[in-house]
C-alpha cells in the first residue's frame, strides 16, 4: 500500500522516473518492474511517511534518491527479504525512518551509505548485521547530524564484527558527543574515558566482560566451504604484523581479529611465501605461552599457531576453524 | 537531474589495475562504499591520481559518449588469439592486454600534453563531437566550447580569426599602437577547436600559423599572448582536399593525426536509446573527470618525468636513422640526405633511378621520400611518455613507442608508394594504410636492430659512453688511443657493408667524436 505523500512524489516525476527505469534496465538486465514496485511499497513507504511528518518539502527529493537506490538494489537482486541480504530491506524499514530528519538534509549520502554498510555486514560471514540494524534503529533518532549518524554506524559496524575497521572506529569515537558514544558502546557516561583508554590499549578488551582472564579462547574464524565458510581444507597460518596469514588449499587469506570480530581478507601466495615463519606457540593440543598453557581439545593436534596483536591463533588437523586465544 | 544517471557514472574500480606490493590498510570509509552508488550531496574533495583520472575520463568517453569504440591500439600480456579471414588473409587479433581506441586516446593525450591533434574522417563520424568533449573536459561549459569553436569557411578573414580593432579607436587614434583590439574569445581558451581547418583561406591560415606555432596573435601591431593550449583541428580529408590547400608549415605544426573510424551498425540499439531518451553525452560529463588548469599543469610535469630507458631510446634512434640518408644526393658525406635533393629540386624518380647496389627491399629508407625531423622526434618522445603515464607505468615500454609512432608520423613520413616494398605480396594495402605501414616499418626496424645484435654489441655506443665520461684529465696517449679506436671502429663498420641509413648516422657520430678528440689533442699540445 502506497500512502498519499509517496504517491504524489512518484506522480510528480512520473516521466522522469520512467526514463530512469529504462536507463537502469539497460545496465541491469535483471531489473524487475514488479519487484521494484514491491520494494517501493515495502521499504520506501515508511521512509516517505516519516519524512513527510516533519519535512514535507523534502519528500520529493528523498523519494527521488530512494527511487535511484531502489533501481540499483532491485537490479542487483539485493532487495529481497529472503536470503543473505534480507538485512538491506530491513535497514530501509527500521533504520531509515528514525533518521528521516537527517536523510531529508542529505538524502543521497545517508541512504546510500547505510545501504552499503548493511550490504557489507551481510556479506561478512562473522558479522552480526541484525544486531547492527537493531543498534542503529535505537540510536538514529539521537543523532543530531548526518555525520554523527554515519560515525555511529561505523562504530556499530566494528562492534558487530568488522574487526578490520577497529582503528577507524576508535578514531571516530572521540568525535562523537560523549552521551552518544556511551550509548553506542553500551556503557555509562562515567565509564567513558577509562573504557576508551582500555579499548585503545587492548584489542581483546570487551566492555561487556571487563574482567576476563588471560589465556582464554575469545573467538573462532572460518569454516568449511561446504558449510558456507571460506576454507576447502583445514587451514594453516603464520603470524604477521597486524594479524595472520592463512593458507587453505590454493587460497590465501589475511585474518584480522579483536574482541568484537574476526574477518578474513584475500591474500596471495606471494605474500604467504614472503612471510617468514615465526615461533609456534603450541605443544600437541596445548597452547603454551609464558609458562601458562591452555588445552584445546576436540579438533585433533594443533597444526600451526602464531601470536600477533595480543592473541595466539591456532589451526587444527581435524577442523576448518581457526581458534583465537587472548593473551591478556 | 537524476542522481542515478548512467551518463554521469564514472568507474569506481581502478581502470588499469596494477599488482602492487602488499600494503594492507583498512579505511573505515569503505564501510559506506558498495553496490549502491549515488552522486553524493556532499563533495568528497578527495583528489584522484592524475593518471587514474585521465583513464577514468577515457573510459567514460568510450563507455558512454562514443557508441562504437574500435580497439586499434593493441596491447598483449600473453600471445593473442589471431584469426586469418578470407582470400586476403585479413587478420583479426583479440588482444590479451588492455587495449585502446585511438580516436579517443590520442585526443586525450593531446589534451594532457597541450599539443595539437588533427581529427580526420568523413562527415558525421564524431570528429567535432570528440573535440567538444575535450573542451568540456578542460572545464569549459558546453556553451562556451561551442561559441568559441572556429568554423573554417572560404570567406574567413584574419579579423574573423583574431578580432577587430575598436571602431572608435580607428577614428580617434593618432598612432597605430593606440588602436585597441577586441580579441576573439577563443584565443584565451586552453582548449582550442578549429573545425574544418582545410576550408580556411591560405592568407588566414598564415595568421593561424602564428597562433599555433608561436602562441600569440598579432593585429595592427598589437600582440595578444595566448595561454598554453590543447588544439583540436578537424578535416574531412588531411591530404589537402578541402576548399584550400593547407600550407605545409601549418600541417607541420600538427603533432598527431587520428582517423575517425566508421560506425558499427551492431551498436544501432544504443544510438536509438540515445535518440529516444534525448541524451547528449557532452551535456552529462561527470564533474569528477573535469580537469582544472593546475591539474593539467601538474599532469604535464608528471608526463615529462616518465622514464625512457636507453634500450628503448636506442630503438628509436635506430628507426629514425633509416630514412634521411640518400647516397646519391651529394658528394660531401654530411649532405647525403633526401633534404639536400629536395632543396635542389631534384625529381624523386631521378634519385631512385640512380640507386644501385643496395637491396631496396631491405633498405627501410627506400620506403620513404623524406626523413624524420627533430620536431617529429620530440613529439614522438612526448607522446610515448604520455602513453606510459596513461597506462600507469613509470617508464616507456617499446610497445608504447610502437603504438604511438604511426599517429605522430602519419602524414610526416611520406611513403614512396613506388618502392619495391609496396610491390611485395601482401604489402599493397600499406599504400592506403599509413598506420599499418608505419607500425610495420617500426617492426622491421626492430627486427633489423635485433639481427645486428645492437643491444649487446654496439661499438659506437661504447665509444660514446667513453666520451661522455669527459675529456678532463685525459692524457695525450689516451686521446691518441681513443682516436685510433674510432678509426678502427670506422674500418670495422664499413668492412664489406653497403651504406644504409643507420650506418651513415653511426659514421657521422664517429666523425663527431673523432673531431672532439682531435680538438682536445690540439689543445693539449698547445698547452
Amino acid at each position: 500500500m502506497i500512502s498519499a505523500p509517496l504517491a504524489e512524489a512518484l506522480q510528480a516525476r512520473r516521466a522522469d522516473f520512467n526514463a530512469r527505469f529504462r536507463l537502469a534496465a539497460q545496465r541491469y538486465p535483471q531489473l524487475d518492474g514488479q519487484e521494484l514496485l514491491r520494494f517501493i511499497a515495502d521499504a520506501v513507504e515508511p521512509l516517505a511517511q516519516a519524512v513527510h511528518a516533519n519535512h514535507p518539502d523534502a519528500v520529493g527529493d528523498v523519494v527521488s534518491v530512494a527511487y535511484d537506490c531502489s533501481l540499483q538494489l532491485v537490479g542487483q537482486r539485493l532487495s529481497l527479504d529472503a536470503g543473505r541480504y534480507g538485512a538491506i530491506p530491513e535497514t530501509w524499514r527500521e533504520v531509515l525512518p528514525p533518521a528521516a530528519g537527517l536523510i531529508a538534509s542529505q538524502p543521497a549520502r545517508v541512504m546510500a551509505s547505510l545501504t552499503n554498510a548493511a550490504h557489507q555486514l551481510a556479506s561478512t560471514e562473522s558479522a552480526d548485521v541484525n544486531r547492527w540494524v537493531r543498534a542503529l534503529k535505537g540510536i538514529a533518532s539521537q543523532c543530531a547530524t548526518p555525520d554523527e549518524l554515519l560515525m555511529v554506524g561505523q562504530v556499530g559496524a566494528w562492534q558487530c564484527g568488522l574487526a578490520h575497521y577497529r582503528e577507524g572506529a576508535l578514531g571516530a569515537i572521540p568525535s562523537l558527543p560523549t552521551k552518544l558514544a556511551c550509548t553506542v558502546l553500551g556503557i555509562e557516561s562515567k565509564q567513558f574515558e577509562p573504557v576508551l583508554r582500555r579499548l585503545q590499549e587492548d584489542r581483546w578488551f570487551d566492555p561487556a566482560h571487563p574482567n576476563a582472564e588471560s589465556l582464554r579462547i575469545v573467538r573462532s574464524a572460518g569454516a568449511f566451504r561446504g558449510f558456507g565458510g571460506p576454507f576447502l581444507q583445514p587451514p594453516l597460518l603464520k603470524s604477521a604484523d597486524s594479524g595472520w596469514l592463512v593458507q587453505s588449499a590454493d587460497d590465501y587469506w589475511f585474518l584480522v581479529a579483536d574482541a568484537f570480530g574476526a574477518t578474513l581478507h584475500r591474500s596471495t601466495a606471494e605474500e604467504w611465501r614472503a612471510q617468514p615463519a615465526k615461533k609456534e606457540e603450541h605443544v600437541g593440543t596445548r597452547v603454551v605461552y609464558n609458562g601458562k598453557s591452555l588445552d584445546m581439545p576436540g579438533a585433533g593436534p594443533i597444526t600451526s599457531s602464531g601470536s600477533s596483536t595480543g592473541a595466539i591463533a591456532c589451526t587444527f588437523a581435524h577442523s576448518h576453524q581457526i581458534v583465537l586465544v587472548a593473551l591478556k | 537531474m537524476s542522481a542515478f544517471d548512467l551518463f554521469k557514472r564514472v568507474s569506481k574500480a581502478p581502470t588499469n589495475p596494477h599488482v602492487s606490493p602488499a600494503r594492507r590498510t583498512f579505511d573505515i570509509a569503505d564501510l559506506y562504499r558498495g553496490p549502491v552508488v549515488i552522486a553524493d550531496d556532499k563533495a568528497e574533495g578527495q583528489e584522484l591520481a592524475l593518471d587514474e583520472k585521465l583513464r577514468q575520463a577515457y573510459f567514460w568517453i568510450v563507455n558512454t559518449a562514443i557508441i562504437s569504440p574500435h580497439y586499434d591500439i593493441e596491447y598483449n600480456e600473453e600471445p593473442p588469439q589471431e584469426f586469418s579471414i578470407g582470400d586476403h588473409k585479413s587478420r583479426l587479433t583479440l588482444p590479451t592486454g588492455q587495449s585502446y581506441s585511438s580516436f579517443v586516446l590520442l585526443p586525450l593525450l593531446t589534451f594532457a600534453l597541450r599539443r595539437k591533434c588533427l581529427l580526420i574522417g568523413g562527415p558525421g563520424r564524431g570528429k567535432t563531437a570528440s573535440a567538444i568533449l575535450m573542451g568540456v573536459l578542460g572545464g569549459y561549459s558546453l556553451k562556451d566550447v561551442r561559441r568559441s569553436m572556429l568554423h573554417g569557411h572560404p570567406q574567413m578573414t584574419t579579423a574573423d580569426l583574431l578580432g577587430n580593432p575598436l571602431p572608435a579607436d580607428l577614428i580617434n587614434a593618432q598612432k597605430v599602437e593606440d588602436i585597441r583590439i577586441a580579441w576573439r574569445k577563443w584565443l584565451s581558451m586552453r582548449v582550442k577547436i578549429v573545425d574544418e581547418y582545410n576550408r580556411i583561406p591560405t592568407r588566414t591560415q598564415s595568421a593561424l600559423l602564428t597562433v599555433m606555432g608561436d602562441n600569440y596573435a598579432e593585429l595592427l601591431d598589437q600582440i595578444h599572448e595566448c595561454p598554453e593550449s590543447a588544439w583540436f583541428l578537424t578535416a574531412n580529408d588531411e591530404q589537402g582536399g578541402g576548399t584550400y590547400q593547407v600550407i605545409e608549415a601549418l600541417r607541420d605544426r600538427i603533432d598527431v593525426i587520428v582517423q575517425a573510424l566508421s560506425f558499427n551498425p551492431r551498436f544501432l540499439g544504443q544510438l536509438l536509446t540515445r535518440i529516444e531518451e534525448g541524451i547528449r553525452p557532452e551535456e552529462a560529463m561527470p564533474k569528477e573527470i573535469v580537469f582544472t588548469e593546475a591539474q593539467i599543469d601538474r599532469m604535464g610535469a608528471q608526463i615529462r618525468a616518465i622514464q625512457l630507458s636507453p634500450e628503448v631510446r636506442r630503438r628509436i634512434e635506430f628507426f629514425s636513422s633509416q630514412f634521411e640518408f640518400c647516397d646519391v644526393a651529394a658528394e660531401q658525406f654530411e649532405y647525403k640526405t633526401k633534404d639536400t635533393a629536395r632543396l635542389a629540386g631534384v625529381e624523386w624518380h631521378t634519385l631512385t633511378a640512380q640507386e644501385t647496389g643496395k637491396d631496396r627491399l631491405k633498405d627501410l629508407g627506400a620506403q620513404s621520400k623524406n626523413g624524420i625531423s627533430v620536431r617529429m622526434l620530440m613529439t614522438l618522445l612526448l607522446y610515448a611518455k604520455a602513453m606510459a603515464f596513461f597506462r600507469g607505468n613509470p617508464a616507456v615500454e617499446l610497445s608504447d613507442v610502437r603504438q604511438i609512432l604511426p599517429f605522430v608520423f602519419h602524414d610526416k613520413l611520406i611513403p614512396d608508394i613506388d618502392a619495391p616494398f609496396f610491390e611485395s605480396a601482401g604489402n599493397a594495402m600499406f599504400r592506403s594504410d599509413r598506420v599499418g605501414w608505419l607500425r610495420r616499418l617500426f617492426d622491421l626496424s626492430c627486427a633489423e636492430y635485433e639481427r645486428l645484435n645492437l643491444d649487446q654489441d654496439d661499438a659506437v655506443l661504447a665509444l660514446t659512453t667513453q666520451f661522455d665520461r669527459g675529456l678532463e684529465g685525459l692524457s695525450e696517449s689516451d686521446t691518441r688511443q681513443q682516436l685510433f679506436q674510432i678509426e678502427r671502429t670506422v674500418n670495422e663498420l664499413i668492412k664489406g657493408q653497403k651504406l644504409y641509413g643507420h650506418l651513415y648516422d653511426d659514421l657521422l657520430k664517429l666523425k663527431y667524436l673523432h673531431q672532439r678528440y682531435t680538438n682536445y689533442l690540439r689543445w693539449l699540445r698547445a698547452g
